[in-house]
Order: structure tokens, then C-alpha cells, then sequence
């Protein structure tokens, strides 16, 4: 199963209903053969902008965060059914973002262009597309005579 | 003027002492032959170019001593080539016992010859089929490295996510989660300094009372 980040902008209430609103948003994931590894509670504060859902505005949010695994063909059924839920105002679903693992070469980078690696290549690979030069063999590297 | 090269032309004719009477001509136009010829030299016949009697006869000479010598070097070698066969001319038996003879010798060279090359073809083909096999062995060994390798990344994942699976929020313990997630917020947002510092959170202001900047949310 892919592992998912679901999102959620609920409405400002108290603790009961906001423990049963979070409640039923898990037990959906449940149902729909999914698998919660990690809930997070992402702060209660005015949200960018005014939004209006099921016919009220609202300023301000609670936000929290899902991160799950759910089968990807009951995403749109999961969708529809916190569509319904007067709770939530916002909700959306993320696959989830694996960072890279990756080398710092900066200091590398920072060289002047013939000490870069990259740089060198490019010089050889162009040394291989030159003509071939004529060689006289003389065991010398100038030519002894006048030109 | 003179015109001495295609992109020089020499002004005074005179005077030729230094380099200072040349004037340089960028480009040099012929008459397209499309033209035809000029009327004044239509009826202008060249003079033949002549040889002298003495470079013509010494060139005859040379060329006369080539076409004896290549001559005789090559009846040199008819005669001496065919010699064995003029002799047994006269007897068609006998002619044909030496020209049997010949075509023995030729096949028995040809024979050792190609003995020889087949000793060389063997051996490379014999040291291809070693490379070859080689080759093939180390493929195997790769393909079942690669596969050994593969198995293990999976089993490091069904490793990884069995341990997880102890911390996976179920039906049962969704109540606890709740509970933890809503008395411990998260905040993932900070900021950099010029001097390469985080400075983790929201509302967190350096200076300021860190509870009292974590308490508006």
C-alpha cells in the first residue's frame, strides 16, 4: 500500500466534539481497509483567508495531519465521505514525500572550472572529436627545422 | 598597374623597391564564362607551345630505356616460368606427367598451408569459447548477486515496517492517540539566520519568552 498524507482543516470547537470529529475521520481509514502510522495535531489559528463550507464562514481552523496507508481505489470513497462531514472544512490527500538521501558537493561545486570533475570530462570528451595531428617522429617535441 | 598575385597589385612599375607601392585587392572578379568570348580576341589563335629538339630527344630516351627494361623483365619471367613445361612439350605423356607433378606440389603448399591456418583458427575459436564461458559464468553470478540483493532490500522493508507496525494507531488505542496529538501540537516551521541557526517554531520570536510565543497557538 502507498503511504499517504491526508490533511484536515477542522472547525474551532471543544474538546469532546473535536476528539469525536478526529474519531470518525480514523475510524473512515478503518473501514476502508487503510492503516494510520501517525497523527498529528499541527496548531489552531486563523486560516490565510475566509472559507465558507456547508453554508458557513469561517476564519479559523484546527489543523492536523494523517499520515496513512490506504488502498489508492478507495481514495475518491474516503474523499466523499469527509466531503460530507460538517466538521471538516478542508481536507486533502498526498502521496507522501520521501526525501532524498543525497552527497553535499558543494565544495566542489565552488572550484574554479578547470578543478570541477564535470568540467574535465567535457574538455576530454572534446579532445576526443580533434583531428588527428600529423607526428614526425623525430624524438623531439619541437620541429628542428625552419618552417 | 601590374597585377602580381590575385590579391596584390603593384602602382608604379617603376618602382618596386619596398612594399609601399602595393595596394591590396580584396577580391579578384573573373568574367562568368557565360559571356563567351571577347570579340578582340575571337580570332586569336595561341602559339603551340614548342619543345626543344635536345629535351625532347633525351625525354624519348628515358622513356625508350623504361619500355626496354620492362620488356625484357617480363619475358624474363615467361621464359623462366615455363621453361619445365617447354621442355616436355614434344610428348603429351611426359607433358602431362610434369604439369601433374607441378599441380602436386602446388596442393601439398596449399595443403600445409591451410593446415597451418587451421591450427590458428582453432585456438582462437577454442579461446573464444574459454572467454565465452567465462563471460556466461559471470553473468550467472551477477544475476544471482543482484537477485540475493534484491531479496534482502525486501526483506529489510518487511523488517522495518514489522517493527513499525508495534506503533500503528488502531481502533483500539485511537482514543490515546487522539488524546497525545491534541496535548502535544507540532510545529515544522522555522527559520534561518545568516549565521546558519533554525529557529524552529511559528510564532517563535529570538528574543522573546519561548512559552509565551508557543502559547498563542
Amino acid at each position: 500500500m502507498i503511504p499517504y498524507e491526508i490533511l484536515f482543516l477542522f472547525r474551532v470547537m471543544p474538546k469532546p466534539e473535536l476528539t469525536s470529529a478526529l474519531k470518525r475521520a480514523a475510524n473512515t481509514i478503518f473501514q476502508k481497509g487503510g492503516i494510520i502510522r501517525k497523527l498529528e495535531h499541527l496548531g489552531t489559528r486563523d486560516m490565510p483567508y475566509k472559507i465558507s463550507v456547508h453554508g458557513v464562514p469561517y476564519r479559523s481552523a484546527s489543523y492536523f495531519l494523517y499520515e496513512c496507508n490506504i488502498p489508492p481505489a478507495k481514495i475518491e470513497d474516503i474523499l466523499d465521505e469527509y466531503n460530507r462531514d460538517v466538521d471538516v472544512i478542508r481536507r486533502r490527500i498526498f502521496k507522501k514525500n520521501v526525501p532524498e538521501t543525497f552527497e553535499c558537493t558543494l565544495h566542489e561545486e565552488c572550484l574554479p572550472p578547470p578543478y570541477r570533475k564535470d568540467v574535465q570530462e567535457l574538455i576530454q570528451q572534446a579532445r576526443r572529436s580533434d583531428k588527428p595531428k600529423f607526428k614526425y617522429n623525430t624524438g623531439l617535441d619541437y620541429y628542428p627545422f625552419q618552417k | 598597374m601590374l597585377k602580381l598575385t590575385p590579391n596584390l597589385r603593384l602602382l608604379s612599375k617603376h618602382d618596386a623597391t619596398n612594399f609601399t607601392k602595393f595596394e591590396s585587392v580584396r577580391f579578384r572578379r573573373r568574367k562568368p564564362i557565360s559571356l563567351g568570348t571577347a570579340k578582340s580576341k575571337l580570332f586569336k589563335i595561341p602559339p603551340r607551345p614548342s619543345q626543344s629538339e635536345e629535351e625532347k630527344l633525351e625525354l624519348q630516351r628515358l622513356h625508350n630505356n623504361y619500355r626496354t627494361q620492362m620488356k625484357s623483365l617480363r619475358y624474363y619471367f615467361i621464359v623462366n616460368h615455363s621453361a619445365e613445361f617447354a621442355e616436355a612439350s614434344e610428348d603429351p605423356e611426359e607433358s602431362r606427367r610434369v604439369f601433374e607433378e607441378d599441380l602436386k606440389r602446388c596442393t601439398s603448399i596449399n595443403e600445409k598451408w591451410n593446415e597451418k591456418q587451421r591450427e590458428i583458427r582453432e585456438k582462437a575459436i577454442s579461446k573464444q569459447q574459454e572467454n565465452d564461458i567465462i563471460a556466461a559464468l559471470e553473468k550467472v553470478e551477477l544475476e544471482k548477486k543482484k537477485i540475493k540483493e534484491m531479496k534482502e532490500n525486501i526483506e529489510e522493508i518487511v523488517r522495518k515496517e514489522k517493527e513499525q507496525s508495534k506503533t500503528f494507531i488502531t481502533a483500539e488505542n485511537i482514543d490515546a492517540a487522539i488524546e497525545q496529538a491534541l496535548a502535544n501540537p507540532v510545529d515544522y516551521n522555522f527559520a534561518l539566520i545568516s549565521s546558519g541557526e533554525k529557529i524552529l517554531g511559528r510564532d517563535n520570536i529570538p528574543g522573546r519568552d519561548k512559552n509565551k510565543a508557543s502559547m498563542n497557538q
